[in-house]
């Protein structure tokens, strides 16, 4: 019997099971001090203007200035973003985090607002005031949010098992369909290019119980490559808080977590035209659910358990480029609550194929064109039977080159178990103003479709829900320039974008149980300002960067259930967000400190929640030879020991700790340098 | 004058019969740790004068209004336990009780003798869910007392009254938790039948019941509105035994109906019949002439609703299903 469903409550359980035992727990620091004391927004804000300053005062402007990151180098059409601000990164650069996942790497990197339950929990994205469905997520060019919830925990994602990030802000449904609104993170993989055969080990012990193993091993052969990586991480998360200066310490219970995972790859070029890739990776993990701080105890679990395979052919012809891709997703995640007598196990599987064509003509007209299909399928009790869609979209992408100046048009209709969605059309342009200066400038309807469980799940699912859709706008300027052995660059984008038939879980008048319904419509507008500075000489390097987000993000409809004012800030999209790193090398040793701020953000239960700021540093020492190297590194994190809040009755860590070692090995190719497979 | 009072109230009190009943809820049958939840489709459940409607879902397999319980898990957090009463039977050690979700409300239909009567009173505890939720917070829901202990949080149930399609402004409030004291150690939560006294709300066609919590979020209150109710005791005082219509003469039918119901009236002097939904409110009124009236219940949604038959002799209050 289930249960009534007035009991029925729409705001989802959170997650996560058992852990191991470690031995670094003293290590962590209580937290005491009252919330929200620094004003370091300020601060960090007038850090950005200081910044900024020297710009204006270069007298000498020699040569465009070369990014620390490195671009992606796709052929795809598709893959390349005209008119939108991005960001990338490569293996060098990501090598440094293996050891965190996802969440914590984007939020200490990209400055992006995280919104995470604690350590190791879930954690999801607000990019540019969209909502965790709003961020796609790309995995070896195939998107895999969850059908059901329409989001990843990007808790679950090994820094490790990635090579290259690609950061899209902004909407580009036009290329990657439904969810991408507020962003598109783009992670793959290739074998890494300078050598035969390599092994890499890693270790990280730290604060709370923390655990890291990892191994990465590679061969390759003529034409064929193999790649394999092990991971193995655990934590008790079993950190020391105090709720207020004049209360007891507390511990954190019921919070371990367990992860491992293996991601084989293989790579075949069949002669000098094809090539084909294969990624398979699986992985399980078991998570406790702590209670929140206004809960006496949890018993609650979350196992995950997930494989995921990606095959890629590409076939490059004289006139034309072949590539087909294909993805089979299982994903399962059992819930347990032995305190409330439940457990829910819930399930889906996706395959995904895509094959698309693209040419170019006179070197300026580039075309590509292609389907897409995606079947997904997926379990839960809540279903009155396993529900099934088929998703298909033709999709077009043209790209011009006028001089130094690119214009690109990208086209993309979907349709849903036979229902044509909206016809989704992007427009971008860049290009150079003066010899530093580039502009950029987008335009784009954008959509997100309605999850399974919005649409199925019982009692509220609503089979006639539509997708949300509208359109957004961004310009932005962009400023390079070096001089000597210093380094500039300064960005400022401003955006607007407008979602209509926002999906909300809601109670209409009369109605005893939540439902889903389009109900309200979202209009999200900000200001970006990126500044960085850079110098280097024979031993040294020094690299200033600073970083300022200003979103608004209203609900444009008043609400009474769930209770919403029109006009007013989305719940945990914070409106001021500020970020400054400072990263100083000397020969094999780099210190690096971060700082962010995270403005006050609205919650469901608690009303606002105090802004705060975070540091972190970094010391790493790394020695490279010919043919192995090793790398040192230590890690302190929320360095000040501010106590905050993310997530309303969710306690976060105090000053924590990490430290690793890895060790490589090399075998180098000689003078046949391999060509990276994307 | 003061005896002057009390011969008057002497002389009203013969023309009246202050007749009581009590719903026990015992008749029921449920053998312990049992409950009824309407997947019967019995629209609600009668028991001594009152009517507890039920709404239940057959596509979502969920129910809504009132159910019938004899659980007796005292124990077990959470919405699976929904059925039971943290007192872990009825009051006075019966077996069966009544359990509603009251958000935002939920109503109880005085009928026969009751209707238009007063309720004496009714014993009241919290349903197991609700309780230890509060007691302890859940994955939703705060432990009373917040992070500090110090929050003035509070779980009331606020009961009013129908009579003649009209709420009431009036109402019995009862603290089913309350942190508001200064002293914490004064804090409680209440885990006994507590026997509430209802007749300053006076005559009433029907109750209704509505659970308020200091937890409120942006989806409402977050306390789980579940109540345990036993031992309904009304009065059948509020109508001159002489002036009450009987059924005998007024039939009603068909009843379930699907389109309209016929009201026989067997008088010669006109009658009016009110039909009310189950919060107690006039849907419609129709003048009933001597033979066949018919009532259209087309546009009406499937449930309970009541008609009540009146005319210079009195009244009665049947209740019909539209299916």
């Amino acid at each position: 019997m289930r249960q009534g469903n007035t009991g029925w409550r729409p705001n989802g359980a959170p997650l996560p099971r058992p852990g191991l035992p470690t031995d670094l727990s003293s290590w962590h620091c209580s937290v005491s001090q009252p919330e929200g004391t620094m004003p370091a927004f300020i601060h960090l804000f007038a850090v950005c203007l200081l910044l900024s300053l020297p710009l204006f005062s270069v007298a000498q402007i020699d040569t465009l200035l070369q990014l620390p990151t490195v671009e992606i180098s796709e052929t795809s059409v598709r893959s390349q973003v005209t008119g939108g601000r991005t960001r990338n990164w490569d293996r060098a650069d990501l090598r440094a985090f293996a050891h965190t996942n996802l969440a914590e790497w984007l939020g200490q990197q990209s400055g992006l607002y995280i919104k995470s339950y604690g350590s190791g929990s879930i954690a999801t994205t607000s990019i540019r005031g969209g909502s965790a469905a709003h961020t796609s997520v790309l995995w070896n060019g195939l998107p895999i949010p969850s059908p059901m919830l329409g989001q990843l925990d990007f808790s679950l994602f090994p820094l490790g098992f990635i090579d290259r990030a690609q950061l899209t802000y902004g909407g580009n449904s036009a290329a990657w369909g439904s969810g991408a609104i507020g962003g598109v993170l783009s992670l793959s993989n290739e074998m890494p290019g300078d050598s035969t055969a390599g092994l890499d080990l890693r270790s990280t012990l730290g604060s709370f119980g923390f655990q890291d193993y990892q191994l990465s091993g590679y061969y390759r052969q003529g034409r064929l490559g193999f790649q394999t990586r092990l991971f193995y991480r655990s934590a008790d998360n079993d950190f020391r808080y105090r709720i207020r200066p004049d209360l007891a310490e507390q511990v954190r219970t019921h919070a371990a977590l367990q992860q491992s995972g293996i991601l084989q790859s293989a790579y075949w070029k069949p002669d000098a035209r094809q090539q084909l890739s294969i990624h398979v990776w699986a992985q399980q993990s078991d998570r406790e659910i702590p209670p929140t701080t206004v809960q006496n105890q949890s018993l609650a679990t979350q196992a995950d358990r997930f494989i995921r395979t990606a095959l890629h052919w590409k076939r490059i012809g004289p006139q034309m480029i072949w590539q087909a891709r294909l993805g089979l997703f299982r994903e399962i995640i059992d819930y347990r609550d032995e305190q409330i007598r439940l457990q829910a196990l819930t399930g889906f599987w996706t395959t995904q194929a895509e094959v698309s064509g693209s040419r170019a003509w006179n070197g300026n007209h580039h075309l590509q064109f292609g389907i897409t299909h995606n079947w997904v399928t997926a379990r839960a009790d809540a279903y009155a039977r396993p529900p099934e869609q088929n998703r298909t979209a033709p999709f077009l992408v043209y790209r011009y080159h006028l001089g130094d100046w690119t214009l690109q048009f990208n086209l993309r209709e979907e349709i849903v178990d036979g229902k044509l969605q909206p016809l989704v059309p992007g427009l971008g342009l860049e290009g150079p103003v003066s010899r530093h200066l580039r502009f950029r400038a987008k335009v784009s309807r954008n959509y997100r479709l309605p999850t399974l469980n919005d649409l199925y799940w019982q009692p509220g699912g609503n089979p006639d829900l539509l997708p949300e859709s509208g359109w957004s706008q961004e310009a932005g300027l962009e400023w390079r320039a070096v001089t000597g052995a210093h380094s500039w660059s300064l960005g400022i984008t401003a955006f607007n974008r407008h979602i209509d038939n926002w999906i909300l879980w809601s109670r209409p008048d009369g109605q005893s149980f939540w439902s889903s319904n389009n109900i309200t419509k979202v209009w999200s507008r900000g200001l970006e300002y990126r500044a960085e500075w850079g110098w280097r000489s024979s031993d040294w390097q020094l690299q200033l960067s600073t970083a300022y987000d200003y979103i608004r993000s209203t609900n444009e409809i008043g609400i009474t259930s769930p209770k919403l004012e029109r006009g007013e800030q989305l719940i945990y999209v914070p409106e001021h967000q500020a970020f400054g790193q400072a990263r100083l090398q000397w020969r094999q040793l780099q210190l690096q400190y971060r700082h962010t701020y995270t403005g006050p953000v609205g919650s469901l239960n608690v009303g606002q929640l105090s802004g705060y700021d975070l540091g972190s540093t970094g010391l790493t020492y790394h020695l490279e030879k010919s043919n192995w190297g090793s790398r040192l590194y230590l890690q302190i994190n929320n360095l000040w020991n501010v106590p905050y809040r993310v997530i309303e009755r969710q306690p976060m860590p105090g000053r924590h700790f990490q430290l690793g070692l890895q060790l490589y090995f090399r075998r180098p190719t000689g003078s046949q340098v391999h060509q990276p497979i994307p | 004058m003061r005896q002057f009072f009390i011969c008057l109230l002497g002389s009203i009190s013969l023309s009246f019969v202050s007749a009581q009943t009590t719903a026990t809820f015992e008749s029921f049958g449920l053998a312990p740790d049992n409950f009824l939840d309407g997947g019967d489709n019995s629209g609600g459940f009668s028991d001594g004068n009152v009517f507890l409607p039920n709404s239940y879902n057959f596509d979502y397999g969920s129910w809504s209004g009132w159910a019938i319980s004899s659980m007796t898990d005292t124990l077990t957090a959470g919405y699976t336990n929904q059925f039971s009463a943290i007192t872990g039977g009825g009051y006075d050690d019966s077996d069966t009780y009544a359990v509603t979700f009251a958000s935002p409300f939920s109503n109880l239909i005085l009928t026969e003798g009751a209707a238009g009567g007063t309720v004496e009173g009714l014993y009241v505890t919290n349903n197991t869910y609700a309780y230890l939720s509060m007691l302890n917070g859940d994955s939703f829901a705060k432990k009373f007392g917040g992070e500090t202990g110090d929050d003035p949080d509070f779980f009331l149930l606020t009961i009013k009254k129908y009579l003649n399609g009209t709420l009431s402004t009036d109402s019995i409030d009862f603290y089913l938790a309350d942190y508001r004291f200064e002293d914490n150690s004064q804090d409680y939560i209440v885990k006994e039948w507590t026997y509430l006294d209802l007749t300053a709300l006076g005559d009433a066609d029907s109750l209704q019941f509505s659970l308020t919590s200091s937890d409120v979020g942006q989806y409402g209150p977050n306390t789980p509105a579940y109540l345990c109710l036993d031992q309904i005791t009304t009065l059948d005082v509020a109508t001159p035994v002489k002036d009450y219509l009987t059924d005998v003469a007024v039939r009603i039918f068909p009843n379930p109906t699907a389109e309209q119901v016929t009201v026989h009236w067997p008088q010669h002097q006109t009658g009016n019949a009110l039909l009310l939904d189950a919060q107690g409110q006039i849907i419609k009124r129709e003048q009933l002439f001597s033979g066949d009236n018919q009532i259209g219940m087309q546009e009406l949604p499937a449930g309970p609703y009541r008609i009540r038959i009146q005319s210079e002799d009195g009244f009665l209050t049947r209740q019909i299903i539209k299916q």
